[in-house]
């Protein structure tokens, strides 16, 4: 029988689910046993020693571990380990083989497989996400936001039974999304999402080391080697802060720290949530009356501040049936399903899946670099010119008319741009492509039309045609074509 | 030789904001003369060099009647609006907020002085913001003591709630600029700007 596997890409941890004979999503456990595998790796010389929980203790104490590399995707970034380059892409790689491996040892072939990815992921960090699973020799057709995918499986949990608008809050290890949503028993409608790229656990895992530094600093006179107090231990010790204050031994001396100096201390990080939630609020249009219910997902939920900051943001006590380190592995499987072959799901796992559906949105701003004229400034200027706004249902296609700015324009400026919030300052927006369309005929006039069209497919990935409609000269764009791999920078 | 009376109002426009934090820095004397360096670009190599030299002079000059509070900005704000060109005005604005950002810190001082630039030469503010946010963006280093609440005109009689949406906005720009700009650098000031503004909303909770 095929198997249909879901696969959460953390920045910490990493998560890996599939769907049963009977229709249920469940956890497949690593090769230690353990349902959750970090998202680390440890290099011994070129080749990789370790993956998961090992490589996760070796951190602080050994330079060759790769961890966070999530946070980096589709930036133009290579890290060194042992003298040797990879890219974000290639250390993802390494933790999707990993599960990978791990799944194929407990249900045997895969079938289809989709990965998730945080809600404001850039485009070319949702193409490396793609390209990393490929790299793992594993075959993603789709990807789904990782609210959407915790969207559905609380729907499916529900057992059909949610009706009306739910926010979807997940703090994870390294990033952090809100999405509201509206559940009709199995049908998942995304209608407004944002996020924070670098907010997590992982920050607040920094910020009780600096504590812990500082203390240590006090008491002793000396400054705290970062092997005294490894990111392990941190993360380890911030878990017993969301019960008692702890007393952690460092070198054979005691450092007190009570909850409330902890979440005095990560406060500014949860106010970052906060107005992420007000501005998805906002966005939605949806009177917070009207939400019925807050679904938690992500480990750093279980943080008390963080779920203190959701009831006060939403003004009722937020919900977590399920494990919430888990929800988003199980509800990308269930979306595996719904998006696979039907034919090769056997009669129960049609009879579950078949309610199910699922409408996400565009997760960012898409336009283009157009000259204007600024009436303020009173003389040309560049600015961005939305063609596809974010939040939009997907897939979709839109399409813009712009102008030729002279006589004879030989060749036209290709310049997509993509930002999370709306904003017309060419700084601030990514130029996702630069390219040209051309060569334009002799003879043409300025103002001759060119018409501009965006489209999102199911994946979150965007596709752009530029055309001269004089000519009928075009140039098509599939950002998942595009080459990222150059101009990259090093980080030691 | 000497500087052209049209450049001149620029920099004394510039040097006065340089002087509200009470701190010329090296950072903004340089980014004036930067400015001016590209001004001169077509004079020849003679005429650059007394031209620096004199802007050296002016600079001296200004900053010392700045400090004692006999910079006559009202004058300065009468011959700019007198030259009535709105592009030489938001030059003269860009020159200022250029150098107010240039240690990479805006005090409130600066803030105020560059509202009442835009005041009395008729300029709209949200222009101005946006080139405030372009020109932190692009610091030489990470922003720090930023005066998050003089820039979004957060006082005492503005309600914690109404304060809560401008934090809001605000940080809404700088976090989708910390995935969504060109650079890694830029990528970082807008993640230190959300530090900065995400303390300044605990003031108002």
């Amino acid at each position: 029988m095929a198997s249909f596997i879901g696969i959460d890409l953390g920045t910490t941890y990493s998560v890996i689910s599939y769907i049963d004979d009977t229709g249920r999503p469940k956890i497949i456990h690593n090769s230690d046993g353990e349902n959750i595998t970090a998202s680390c790796v440890a290099f011994e010389g070129a080749e990789v020693s370790h993956t998961g929980d090992e490589a996760r203790k070796m951190q602080g104490t050994d330079d060759s571990v790769a961890a966070k590399f999530k946070r980096d995707m589709g930036k133009k970034i290579k890290h060194t380990y042992n003298g040797k380059k990879y890219t974000p892409t290639q250390l993802s790689a390494e933790i999707l083989k990993r599960l990978y491996f791990d799944a194929k040892n407990q249900i045997g072939e895969i079938e289809e497989a989709v990965i998730t990815v945080p809600a404001n992921f850039s485009n070319e960090a949702r193409v490396e996400t793609k390209k990393a699973a490929k790299l793992a020799g594993i075959n993603v057709k789709h990807m789904i936001d990782e609210p959407t995918a915790a969207a559905l499986h609380y729907a499916y949990e529900g057992d059909g039974a949610l009706n009306g608008y739910y926010a979807v809050y997940d703090l994870g290890g390294g990033t952090f999304d809100i999405s509201i949503v509206k559940i009709n028993g199995f049908e998942v409608d995304v209608i407004a999402t944002d996020g924070i790229s670098e907010l997590g656990g992982d920050d607040f895992d920094a910020e009780l080391q600096k504590i812990i530094q500082k203390k240590f600093l006090k008491a002793t006179g000396e400054e705290l080697e970062e092997q005294d107090f490894t990111k392990a231990q941190a993360e380890d010790s911030k878990k017993s802060l969301s019960k008692r204050d702890i007393k952690p031994a460092i070198n054979k001396i005691l450092i007190p720290v009570t909850r409330a100096e902890f979440e005095d201390e990560i406060s500014g990080l949860v106010a970052k949530a906060e107005m992420t939630c007000e501005n998805v609020i906002e966005l939605s249009k949806i009177k917070l009356d009207d939400i019925e219910a807050v679904f938690l997902v992500g480990g750093s939920t279980r943080v008390p501040i963080v779920q203190q900051s959701v009831k006060r943001i939403f003004k009722m006590n937020p919900t977590a049936t399920s494990n919430v380190d888990e929800v988003v592995a199980l509800g990308a499987s269930i979306y595996a399903a719904h998006k696979a072959d039907q034919s090769k799901l056997n009669v129960a796992q049609k009879k579950a899946i078949n309610k199910v559906s699922v409408q996400d949105v565009t997760p960012a701003y898409y336009g283009c670099i157009v000259n204007a004229f600024d009436n303020e400034k009173k003389k040309e200027a560049l600015i961005v010119s939305i063609v596809i706004e974010k939040n939009v249902k997907r897939p979709c296609s839109f399409t813009e008319t712009y102008f030729t700015p002279q006589d004879n324009c030989p060749k036209i400026r290709i310049q997509i741009t993509a930002s999370n919030a709306l904003v017309t300052d060419p700084d601030f927006v990514n130029t996702i492509v630069d390219d040209w369309l051309e060569p334009l005929p002799a003879g043409n006039r300025q103002g001759d039309p060119i018409e501009v069209t965006y489209s999102f497919d199911d994946d979150g990935i965007m596709h752009a045609s530029f055309l001269d409609v004089k000519s009928g000269i075009k140039k098509e764009i599939s950002v998942s074509d595009l080459d990222v791999d150059k101009d990259f920078i090093d980080i030691d | 030789m000497s500087i052209d009376n049209k450049l001149l109002l620029q920099i004394k426009l510039a040097v006065a904001v340089a002087v509200a934090d009470h701190e010329f820095s090296a950072s903004e004397e340089k980014s004036i003369k930067e400015w001016f360096k590209g001004k001169i670009q077509n004079s020849s190599a003679s005429q650059r060099n007394k031209l620096l030299k004199d802007l050296s002079n002016k600079i001296s000059n200004l900053r010392e009647l700045a400090k004692s509070g006999q910079l006559e900005l009202e004058l300065v704000f009468y011959e700019i609006n007198k030259i009535d060109d709105r592009s030489f005005k938001y030059a003269a604005l860009d020159l200022s907020i250029e150098v107010m950002v240039a240690d990479s810190t805006i005090h409130p001082n600066e803030v105020k002085l560059i509202e009442e630039i835009i005041e009395e030469l008729g300029l709209d503010q949200s222009t101005a913001k946006k080139y405030i946010r372009n020109q932190i963006l692009n610091m030489d280093k990470p922003p720090k003591d930023i005066d998050i609440e003089g820039l979004l005109k957060i006082n005492p009689s503005v309600s914690n709630k109404d304060s809560q949406k401008l934090i809001r906005r605000e940080f809404d720009k700088w976090n989708s600029a910390s995935t969504s700009t060109q650079t890694l650098k830029q990528r970082k000031h807008a993640q230190v700007m959300i530090d900065i503004i995400s303390k300044v909303r605990e003031r108002y909770v």
